[in-house]
């Protein structure tokens, strides 16, 4: 049955309701817009400070691009200079740098204090490649210096300054003149630094 | 009669709250926007910052690298990269093989021969070939102590065989260089004393006399020489009457060319000169007339004979 009345208590409360609401929605709001200006200032500030920093460092970069373009041709020549001079030491390292080594491998059959030249040895043939790996032939006037070639070639002294030395073998050879040859092979100490 | 009662208060706070809501959510919108767009400028600066914080490091790399070459002046540097353009060419042609073996042969007294290239091309940066040498034990040792730099052409020896007969025979694998450097800013650089040792040990020991070294010209004395000369043509002019002045390195400068004194076969066998244990300065001959150099590409290979005239460098020239 359809009622002829209204009720006011119901449209009261409908209004109350409806009023709260909007009074929250309003501070909600009021709050967000505040939060998001306090949001926007410090964004501002962010970006001022940013954009300060980045002024200091283009003008830091003037700076450093004034130095730098004065110093042009200097800097293209110090790169020049240290790619050749790389270059120059990658190219050194290939090298054998014979010097020392020669010294070293003379010093083997060099004439010890009192020896005769009838009981010495010497080097016939020294091939050495740039790995410092060497292959010598030794040449002895008879055994008895061949035999001391050998206690020289085993001493501490010599064998110290090969990392590897392997003696391969002695050939008599009599058809002429007694001749003793001696064939070494080893890899010499690295000098080079 | 019905009586409908309005309730006025209902819709006069709806309607006042909702104009003032709908007006707080505009400026709210508004104000989010802002953000947003600020976020956005904040995020394009920071890459900016980022970036130029980068170019600044790069630029301060390269401050650094020109700092820590302070310990050499710039003259200094300019001197060394001349010395070692003219030790390790940017390019070069078998035919220098000749010139650096007369040139070695000369300044060590060590005479050599019989020069084989075993190893080059166009684009290979090495000309490596074998070559027999002769002389007395303390020739060869003079030859060991200063084959790399005394020619001012960077040699190095790969592989030697010594034959110890009366005389010494030597048969040894000599490369020659050329290098072409390009400039990367990107590249690190440094040098330290034990480079700058071994650089001042080579200039000073074996460019010092070098009238084509100028070890003080800045490229830009240089670009306004260039300027000042006229470029177009080579003159090939005399060169100088005084011993002392007589260039040391065969192929540095095209104006002045060195003498042949001995002559190659086709074969590629080399014939030095008579070599006399001390050096000869009586060798150097200066001749006033321009110079003649004549080459017969007969040979394939570039070893062909030779004819040249001109003043013989020599030894502590």
């Amino acid at each position: 049955m359809k009622s002829h009345y209204i009720n006011l208590f119901r449209k009261k409360n409908q209004a109350i309701i409806v009023s709260t609401g909007m009074r929250q929605t309003k501070k909600i709001t009021l709050r967000v817009i505040l939060l998001l200006l306090v949001i926007m200032v410090s964004m501002y500030g962010l970006r001022a400070w940013i954009q300060e920093q980045i002024n200091t460092l283009e003008r830091q970069k003037d700076l450093y691009a004034t130095f730098i373009d004065n110093n042009k041709n200097i800097e293209k020549e110090i790169i020049l200079l240290h790619k050749r001079k790389e270059y120059l030491k990658r190219v050194l390292k290939d090298d054998i740098n014979f010097r020392p080594y020669y010294t070293i491998l003379n010093g083997i059959v060099d004439q010890p204090e009192g020896a005769t030249a009838s009981n010495s040895s010497v080097i016939q043939n020294i091939e050495f490649s740039y790995d410092t790996s060497t292959t010598i032939t030794f040449e002895s006037a008879n055994e008895e210096s061949s035999w001391q070639l050998i206690r020289r070639l085993e001493s501490s002294e010599t064998i110290g300054q090969f990392d590897q030395l392997v003696i391969n073998g002695i050939v008599y050879n009599g058809l002429q003149e007694d001749r003793y040859q001696l064939y070494a092979e080893g890899k010499l100490k690295n000098l080079t630094p | 009669m019905k009586l409908i009662r309005v309730d006025y208060t209902f819709k006069k706070a709806l309607l006042g709250q909702y104009l003032y809501i709908l007006f707080l959510f505009i400026i709210a919108f508004f104000l989010l926007l802002i953000c947003i767009l600020l976020i956005q400028n904040i995020v394009s600066k920071r890459d900016e910052f980022i970036a130029t914080q980068q170019e600044i490091e790069e630029t301060e790399r390269r401050i650094a690298r020109v700092d820590s070459f302070k310990i050499i002046s710039p003259n200094q540097i300019v001197a060394y990269n001349n010395m070692l353009t003219e030790l390790i060419p940017e390019s070069d042609t078998n035919l220098s093989v000749y010139f650096v073996l007369d040139s070695l042969a000369e300044k060590t007294n060590f005479e050599l021969s019989n020069y084989r290239i075993r190893k080059s091309g166009e684009e290979s940066e090495t000309i490596t070939f074998t070559v027999s040498g002769t002389g007395n034990e303390e020739e060869f040792l003079y030859f060991l102590e200063n084959y790399r730099y005394i020619t001012q052409r960077l040699i190095t020896i790969q592989n030697i065989n010594i034959d110890n007969s009366d005389t010494k025979e030597v048969e040894m694998e000599l490369t020659l260089y050329t290098y072409k450097p390009g400039v990367s800013l990107t590249q690190r650089t440094d040098i330290s004393q034990q480079d700058l040792g071994l650089l001042s040990f080579i200039e000073g020991t074996y460019f010092e006399r070098s009238p084509i070294f100028t070890p003080t010209k800045l490229p830009e004395e240089e670009e306004k020489e260039q300027e000042a000369t006229q470029p177009a043509e080579i003159t090939i002019s005399p060169p100088p009457q005084s011993t002392q002045e007589a260039p040391l390195r065969p192929t540095a400068n095209p104006s002045i060319r060195p003498s042949i004194t001995g002559s190659a076969t086709p074969s590629g066998t080399l014939s030095p000169r008579i070599i006399s244990p001390t050096p000869s300065p009586q060798l150097i001959t200066p001749t006033p007339s321009p110079i003649n150099t004549e080459v017969n590409d007969t040979t394939p290979t570039g070893q062909s004979p030779i004819t040249t005239e001109s003043v013989a460098p020599t030894k502590g020239g």
